[in-house]
């Protein structure tokens, strides 16, 4: 996607050789500079990624007396998160210390466990099961947010308002001891809590600016540079006007996101059928192809953080789409191509997206490659919504994704060949008795809905469902996540896949961010932060805000890892 | 390894392109223009948020299309925040004003949703050039 940058040394060799001679000749002269060749710039710390891992991790650096450059791929910083609803889940953190909330440490990580490792979890286990390295990153976090978050609101960084009645997803696990507090995001951030992402960023952007973080919008960074003994010592990455060299003195931090991008890595690594996400276009997996050479180790790559997204825009690589995290409507249902519901529409987005890849092994097929959400006009007028990513949005929003039918059989068959329209991208098709299964589905739902009851996957019974659905939009509505639809159109539908906010897995750290090679020692002078590098929660999204609650917290770790490391 | 496989066969490939013997060579591929690729910058970075297709609707920020020269916050259905309104109701997106608002959103219209800045005037002027002729 982006051009790659040729050095003014390897223009020659470009011109007469072509594009594929272009890019061997470039590899060839840059694989042979190494240490030795001058350096464009240096600084103390280089940052390679300018969304919230990044510019927190060089605010960290440069609070410790460091001089930081942030290099950021695109033409401005943000990332992913500034896109994001940005909460951040952090236990025991300064507003449930606070309230009085209690999140002892011993139960915090056996609740980990046993979502973390569910397979082995064993309470009576002094690492409930979980593996050595599971446990450490676990412990980690539980060490080190609180005071990570403190520091960032008491620099003016990033200010928190603490959000004590939002429930995390798993709160009904009888290991989860602190089911409410952990949760906090950007004082400052609208009453739907859904743009603290750009609040997050331009807080941020502001602090590094005052005290003094260079930031340089358009680097790309593509490779490493090594001393002869493997220490990191810079990095090489290409701009509009042909690579420069960084000298990095006392390290190079990566925080350059997942893969989500990058469809061959997709392809290769992730266990779920992801066909896009929302992550930012650059996060193109850039870390592994850059440190790969040094040994780095691959760990958690066939996870991501995953959602429902609609197939359109992944068809379209729509990059401005948001994941699906709240499935709206009342008078709503999603049914497979067999016109079956599969689950409680209502759960956590990671958890509704994991259905996606559920195999058939009699049929050889993922029954539920892709669905269909169907809801009916007064879901339209009553629950649209233009944020997180709401499939039922108002006027002016984006409605590529939106089917419309006067009827029942006219939606299906509009569904129908909107699948046979996308036949290049999905091979899924409406089974020939969706019609009849659809309504017999949508029978039982409404006298489920009527009862109040989802005797099938429990809608409506979790305290994720009820906070995402707001309030009751009936007066006496038995359950607020259900009504039944109405027998006359018009209907709407969405069809919906597998999708990220982005991937989680690549290279492995320790505790502190410090990336390990295959012989699990760090690579001396490599840190890395985010998405980018491996999570410790494996395949498990622990709460709202499970992703970025992490991130900076292992940003403060690296950066204090840095400083101690280059003493 | 898949990604060293995959690496390799990726080089494979395109060294394979070759012409057949009894042909004349292809003639040179010209070096890519230096400098910003105004298109690349506006899909990559800009279309993490803004939809830029003609006839495209809002998405998290409001369609591009037929930005350069339309009025701020003009955009039906999308929901501009207090700071944005109040700081460009009124203004129009000419050129000049979407350099200042390049350089730093937040500079313009402090504490309004986008936060963008970019210290690189000739990579602003491609990504407004883009966006005035898509």
């Amino acid at each position: 996607m982006t051009r790659l940058g040729l050095s003014r040394r390897s223009m020659l060799g470009a011109s007469v050789a072509g594009a594929a001679g272009a890019l061997l000749t470039t590899k060839a002269a840059a694989a042979d500079k190494g240490a030795d060749a001058p350096f464009d710039a240096e600084t103390d710390v280089v940052v390679c990624g300018g969304g919230a891992a990044g510019l927190s991790a060089a605010l960290f650096c440069r609070w410790q007396g460091a001089q930081v450059t942030v290099l950021e791929k695109a033409a401005s910083v943000g990332g992913t998160s500034a896109k994001a609803a940005f909460w951040y889940w952090v236990p025991n953190n300064p507003g449930m210390q606070a309230l009085g909330i209690k999140d002892e440490k011993t139960d915090f990580l056996r609740f980990i466990a046993r979502l973390t490792e569910p397979d082995g979890y064993d309470p009576g286990d002094p690492h409930f099961g979980m593996s050595p390295w599971h446990y450490a990153m676990a412990e980690a976090f539980y060490d080190s947010g609180a005071e990570a978050v403190a520091l960032l609101d008491a620099k003016g960084a990033l200010p928190y308002l603490h959000i004590p009645e939002a429930p995390d997803y798993w709160a009904e696990l009888a290991e989860n001891k602190a089911k409410k507090g952990r949760v906090m995001v950007p004082k400052g951030i609208n009453d739907a809590h859904s743009d603290g992402g750009r609040v997050a960023i331009r807080n941020l952007m502001a602090a590094a600016r005052r005290d003094g973080v260079t930031v340089k919008p358009s680097h790309r960074v593509e490779r490493i540079i090594q001393d002869a003994s493997g220490r990191v010592i810079g990095v090489e990455a290409s701009t509009d006007d042909g690579s420069v060299r960084i000298r990095a003195r006392r390290a190079v931090i990566f925080a350059s996101g997942g893969f989500t991008h990058d469809e061959a890595l997709r392809t290769a690594f992730l266990a779920a059928p992801v066909m896009g996400g929302c992550a930012a276009l650059t996060n193109e997996g850039d870390i592994i192809r850059a440190t790969s050479k040094a040994g780095a180790q691959l760990e958690n790559m066939k996870n991501a953080w995953l959602a429902p997204i609609p197939l359109e825009k992944a068809v379209a690589k729509d990059g401005s789409m948001v994941s699906t995290f709240a499935m709206t409507g009342d008078s709503m249902l999603i049914v497979n191509k067999y016109g079956h519901r599969v689950a409680d529409e209502k759960q956590p987005y990671n958890e509704l997206a994991r259905v996606f890849a559920n195999w058939d092994g009699a049929k050889s097929e993922h029954p539920n490659l892709v669905l269909m959400s169907i809801w009916d006009q007064r879901a339209q007028d009553k629950c649209a919504s233009p944020y997180f990513g709401s499939l039922i949005v108002p006027d002016g929003i984006d409605d590529r994704h939106v089917i419309k039918g006067a009827t029942l059989e006219e939606l299906a068959g509009k569904i129908g060949a909107r699948l046979e329209a996308l036949h290049d991208h999905i091979s899924a098709r409406l089974a020939p008795d969706f019609q009849s299964e659809v309504k017999a589905t949508i029978a039982r739902f409404n006298a489920m809905a009527a009862a109040g009851k989802d005797t099938d996957f429990g809608r409506g019974e979790r305290a994720f469902g009820l906070y995402l659905n707001g309030p009751a939009k009936e007066p006496g509505q038995k359950n607020p996540t259900m009504w039944p639809l109405a027998p006359q159109g018009p209907y709407y539908a969405a069809l919906i896949v597998a999708g990220t906010l982005d991937t989680k897995g690549g290279p492995k750290t320790d505790v502190d961010g410090r990336i390990l090679g295959l012989d699990d020692k760090p690579i001396p002078g490599l840190y890395g932060v985010g998405n980018c590098v491996a999570a410790g929660s494996g395949a498990a999204y622990w709460a709202g805000g499970g992703t970025l609650g992490p991130i900076l917290t292992f940003s403060y770790r690296a950066a204090q890892a840095v400083v101690r490391d280059s003493a | 390894m898949r990604l060293l496989i995959f690496s390799v066969a990726v080089f494979a490939t395109a060294c394979l392109a070759r012409p057949g013997l009894s042909a004349p060579p292809a003639p040179p591929r010209p070096a890519p223009m230096p400098g910003p690729d105004g298109r690349m910058l506006v899909k990559q970075t800009c279309g993490t948020c803004h939809t830029l297709g003609k006839g495209d609707k809002a998405s998290e920020g409001p369609t591009l299309y037929g930005v350069v020269g339309r009025k701020a916050g003009i955009m039906p259905g999308f929901n501009y925040s207090p700071a944005f309104r109040k700081a460009l109701a009124g203004k129009v997106w000419s050129s000049q004003m979407l350099d200042r608002w390049l350089t730093d959103s937040q500079k313009v219209a402090p504490n309004s949703g986008m936060a963008f800045f970019n210290d690189n005037p000739a990579q602003r002027k491609a990504i407004i050039d883009y966006l005035a002729k898509p």
